[in-house]
């Protein structure tokens, strides 16, 4: 620490990060732009801003490496679409089969994230696309039930493609 | 366009019958609860589309309520289930 | 009235996949594989279906409110069904494999 007030400007970029976002939440689920509810709506989100803000971004990482991660996210967005919409149509082919062509099973692998958040978004996302569902998490160790066994091991083990990305997005940086 | 929200309710309320009967005959909790869950995020667009029929803006907030609540009960069950008590 | 109709087939993927979701919840032979279709097609059904009401209704504050109720959707439909699965495989469960009776 070598300037003073580093930590202390921090948390207040934190809190008025928080505020911002909030206050545009409140604003689009209220409707309404009066002064009441504009006012009401200042007085809470100042409110919650100032107890909670180290939910929304954690006090150990600076906003700006939170916000570029969550832009990496954003440009991630349309691929990930693509993705879950291929998964989609497959597990649709698989039910409307007459003979339902599954073979499904447990498959556990290891991970390298060292991040909360990117753990959970990958567990999320697993979940969406390709032919898996997250069954536990437990450290870097995820156990997963996947509809096409061999498939998805070739997937998850040898290819990797999607746990590269999201390492992408989530890097650390200082 | 009217019609086509009209039919979309109607096939969207066959589809919730449809998964009534995992509701009602399935084996095990699990099942039920699933069955349940679907249910719930088939009614959230069906309330959209209600909202879409009568012009009404309110069913918007309506289901986003509903899908907070959907969200939070089968959450709720899982712990529940798993742990045999709500902390 | 071309909004209108890319709106009319973003509806119309989206009741195919809801429709699809409740046939695989029906077929799949144990609760793993139905999860997998209430998890996959269920949530891709609806973020169609809301799309398609969005491009229908413009830009107004109801499609501000839609694109939340999208973005709430698919982070907490995964999330729900991951709990379930949890617990069923916490519990012991056990998944069905190729050759088996169904349950």
């Amino acid at each position: 620490m070598a300037f003073p007030g580093f930590h202390r400007s921090s948390a207040v970029l934190r809190m008025g990060a928080t505020f911002v976002i909030l206050l545009a939440f409140w604003l689009i689920l209220s409707g309404y732009l009066d002064l009441f509810h504009v006012c009401a709506g200042i007085i809470c989100c100042a409110i919650v801003a100032f107890i909670s803000s180290d939910l929304l971004f954690r006090p150990d990482r600076p906003v700006r490496a939170s916000v570029r991660s969550f832009v990496r996210f954003l440009i991630y967005i349309p691929r990930l679409m693509a993705s879950i919409l291929v998964a989609n149509l497959d597990v649709a082919y698989r039910i409307l089969h007459p003979r339902m062509p599954v073979d499904p099973g447990i498959v556990t692998f290891e991970t390298g994230f060292s991040d909360g958040v990117a753990r959970t978004a990958f567990a999320n996302a697993m979940t969406l696309t390709p032919g898996t569902i997250t069954v536990d998490v437990n450290g870097n160790r995820y156990v997963v039930h996947a509809l096409m066994k061999e498939h998805s091991e070739r997937e998850l083990l040898v290819e990797r493609e999607m746990e590269q990305a999201f390492a992408g997005i989530f890097r650390e940086e200082r | 366009m009217n019609s086509i929200f009209v039919a979309s309710g109607i096939i969207l309320s066959f589809t919730i019958f449809l998964c009534l009967y995992r509701v009602v005959y399935g084996p095990g909790v699990e099942n039920r609860v699933i069955a349940v869950n679907t249910i719930g995020t088939k009614t959230i667009i069906l309330l959209v589309a209600i909202g879409f029929i009568l012009e009404r803006p309110i069913f918007i907030d309506i289901s986003i309520v509903y899908a907070m609540i959907n969200f939070i009960a089968t959450l709720a069950i899982a712990k529940y289930l798993k742990g045999g008590c709500i902390r | 009235m071309i909004l209108n109709a890319v709106a009319l087939i973003s509806i119309i993927c989206g009741l195919f996949f809801m429709i699809v979701g409740a046939i695989g919840l029906l077929r799949l032979p144990d609760f793993y594989t139905r999860a997998h279709a209430s998890g996959k097609c269920d949530t891709l059904g609806e973020g169609l279906m809301l799309l398609g009401f969005i491009l229908y209704e413009g830009a107004t504050l109801v499609s501000v409110k839609l694109l939340v109720l999208i973005i709430f959707i698919f982070v907490s439909s995964p999330t729900a069904v991951h709990a379930l699965v949890n617990e069923a495989y916490a519990r012991g469960v056990r998944p069905w494999q190729k050759g088996e009776e169904r349950r």
